[in-house]
């Protein structure tokens, strides 16, 4: 059921054998675990059902070191949380995502893959997704386009597939449930501003809850899960000091650090030898009934001898654009208007539409001889035709010919010619104990002390990208693709201008076995602690090759487990 | 590796889209079957694979620029002939259209074994760049 906090009783201690902070898809895959059961689980989300911009505001925060999105940008703080606005990618991290890499400072899991392979499977289901390959190979088979002809030895193709943009907001798939569930209870309005502990700072005794219209009360209960996030995990855990100083399972000072984000810039353009060249099997495309996105990425046996951390590489067409100019034209736009009225599809204005397609196709009039029998072009047009290389003849025709004429020219030859290709590289940074999230002085509406992030990245990422690309460009070449030119210096001390995260806020709670190098063990149970998890990417120890958020699930299934297993 | 420099995009294109010595560009570009015959000597004739030499001298100075120790043209030759299949005596047998097929195996195997030099950011084979900086000398 749903109940707004703002009517809970002033003062009042509510009691739940499981209490959830953070309703997004980490709180809301494993509140659904206990549906029907006899457990009993309370659900605490900061915001409603809908957005709301006061609500939201208590994520503001400030960001240092490389830039990054204003902090409430990333995230949603309401029912459903962040998957309001997910992309929907996914992908399973690999088996030597979780291992032990002597290159890559701080990584190494307590987990393997055959430890969350099932969740996996469970995962897909949660996120709705319409396929359980994740071979290239069998995408290929299937496929109506053709990859590029890489030698697969060094760089390889990676398929992610994208759940549909209807099926991702948790709030829309799951609320229901939640709503009728008798056991589960979710709170709306109800902002988390401590976790109190016993004097030993041992057991997360219960919360402090504020709402926003001023009314407090406690929630109390034997396990207390926090969900919220990336970056306000950890804030959470630093700004509950009631009984431990530096905040609680911050006893190595740990808690906020490792934050991890997958940046990504675009790194380098390759010029194609054949324009007609086509790499719509790179784009996001939809193959039988599933939507996918293929990208390139170094072979792991390649990573592993080059001591490389994963890169993935996404590949975007340039056309030339006076071409793709003619395309968005209004004169094709009319064009197209008045196809759908011929064929009975649309309504437009037959008569405007008709003239602007005409007096475009009219266009080559202005270059040619007036009075003469036949249409002869003036001869500098000719000779100007003559000199131009057949790429640069192409760009000329939207001129010469008029956008229509331009238009169905490349649309009988199936494409629009290639002028170059983007390649966006998205990595994997080395796990950086500096790269962290700290608290202010500053407190919000709720008197939560707010949020500093301070994202950094280092040489070894650098030169980890400025390889790969070394890589894809050697193969490129061969391949007879075309030639690559990298787009930033390895030398240079900063970063692209173009470098951004992906929303993936990762690592601030990390997952280890010693407590001296990570805030959670292999059950997300806080060191040190006997009743208090964190759930999310936070608890990620390396950021990893695929997107978060089904992984996110997985992790939230396998706790669930857990949970339910110490209840009997 | 080679230091990037400055080379502008658009000369780049010419100089390399005007160079039919690579597999690719042979394999797809009109200017295939215009392949001439050029009596003289092997840096001229390495010259006269590219179709705009001044554009592919420009690369070439852009290589020469950071590998100034290369910029003998003698001892450029040489170094592209030893690699090519079969060395001088396939290199002096071989017609024009020959040439460029040796020349574009040599390419091929030289993006396969990563023998590549970065001019400009720009990754060519090592063989390419020695081309280009014939081009700018002979």
């Amino acid at each position: 059921m749903f109940t707004d906090a703002r009517t809970v009783p002033r003062g009042s201690t509510l009691e739940a054998d499981i209490c959830i902070i953070g309703a997004g898809a980490a709180g809301i895959t494993l509140a659904r675990e206990f549906i029907g059961g006899s457990v009993r689980v309370i659900l605490v989300e900061s915001g409603g059902l809908d957005f709301d911009q006061e609500t939201q505001s208590l994520y503001d925060g400030t960001v240092v070191g490389l830039p990054y999105f204003p902090l409430d940008t990333p995230r949603l703080r309401y029912f459903g949380g962040t998957t309001h606005h997910w992309a929907g990618v996914c992908r399973p991290f690999d088996d030597v995502d979780f291992e032990r890499r002597d290159w890559v400072p701080f990584s190494g899991w307590p987990i393997n893959g055959a430890d969350v392979a099932s969740y996996y499977v469970r995962a897909q289901q949660v996120v709705q997704l319409t396929s359980d390959r994740w071979d290239t190979e069998g995408w290929i088979e299937r496929d109506q386009f053709e990859p590029l002809p890489l030698d697969g030895d060094s760089v390889v193709t990676r398929v992610d597939q994208i759940v549909p943009p209807d099926r991702r907001s948790f709030a829309a798939l799951y609320g229901a449930d939640l709503k009728a569930a008798s056991n589960v209870t979710v709170y709306l309005q109800a902002n988390v501003t401590e976790i109190e502990t016993d004097e030993g700072g041992a057991v997360a005794t219960q919360l402090q809850v504020a709402t926003l219209s001023g009314n407090r009360f406690a929630v109390s209960a034997r396990t207390i899960v926090i969900a919220v996030g990336g970056i306000d995990n950890a804030r959470i855990m630093l700004a509950s000091r009631g009984k431990q100083p530096v905040g609680i399972g911050n006893q190595h000072d740990l808690v906020g650090r490792f934050f991890l984000e997958h940046p990504r810039f675009v790194a380098g353009m390759v010029v194609p030898a054949d324009p007609s060249l086509s790499v719509q099997f790179y784009q996001e495309h939809v193959v039988g009934n599933t939507i996918i996105q293929p990208r390139l990425a170094i072979a792991r046996d390649r990573q592993r001898a080059e001591g490389l951390n994963d890169v993935q590489i996404s590949i975007d067409p340039v056309h030339d654009p006076a071409l793709e100019g003619a395309a968005r034209s209004r004169d094709v736009r009319s064009l197209k208007a008045l196809k759908d009225v011929l064929t009975g599809k649309g309504m437009g204005d037959l008569a405007q539409d008709l003239s602007d397609v005409v007096s475009d196709l009219m266009t080559w009039h202005r270059f040619t001889v007036p009075g003469a029998p036949l249409p002869i072009p003036y001869p500098e047009v000719i000779g100007q035709l003559m000199r131009v290389t057949p790429r640069d003849r192409q760009a000329l025709i939207p001129g010469l010919f008029g956008d229509v004429a331009a238009f169905l020219y490349t649309k009988l030859g199936g494409n629009l010619p290639i002028d170059s290709l983007l390649l966006t590289a998205r990595f994997e940074p080395v796990p950086n104990p500096d790269s962290r999230v700290t608290l202010l002085e500053e407190r919000d509406e709720v008197g939560m002390p707010r949020a500093q992030l301070d994202w950094e990245l280092s040489d070894i990422d650098r030169h980890n990208v400025r390889r790969s690309m070394e890589i894809v460009g050697a193969e490129i070449g061969r391949s007879g693709v075309g030639r690559l030119r990298i787009l930033f210096d390895e030398d240079s001390s900063g970063w692209p201008a173009d470098l951004v995260g992906g929303y993936h806020l990762m690592g601030t709670t990390r997952m280890h076995d010693d407590p001296k190098q990570g805030v959670v063990d292999r059950d997300c149970l806080v060191h040190g602690m006997s009743n208090l998890y964190v759930a999310g990417s936070s608890v990620f120890t390396t950021a990893g090759s695929g997107n978060p958020t089904m992984f996110i699930v997985a992790l939230a299934l396998r706790l669930a487990d857990h949970l339910k297993e110490r209840a009997t | 590796m080679i230091v990037p420099t400055p080379i502008s995009r658009r000369r780049f294109l010419v100089g390399v889209l005007g160079f039919g010595a690579t597999t690719a560009f042979i394999g797809t570009r009109p200017w295939r079957a215009l392949v001439r015959t050029v009596d003289g000597t092997l840096a001229e004739r390495f010259a006269a694979l590219f179709t705009r030499r001044e554009s592919a001298g420009a690369v070439g100075h852009a290589y020469l620029a950071h590998a100034p120790e290369e910029a003998s043209l003698s001892e450029l030759v040489d170094a592209i002939v030893a690699r090519l299949p079969g060395g001088r005596a396939a290199v002096l047998g071989a017609d024009q259209a020959e040439l460029r097929r040796l020349v574009a195996a040599r390419i091929d195997e030289d993006f396969a074994q990563e023998r590549v030099v970065e001019v400009a950011g720009w990754l060519l084979s090592s063989t390419e760049a020695r081309l280009y900086a014939v081009a700018a000398l002979a």
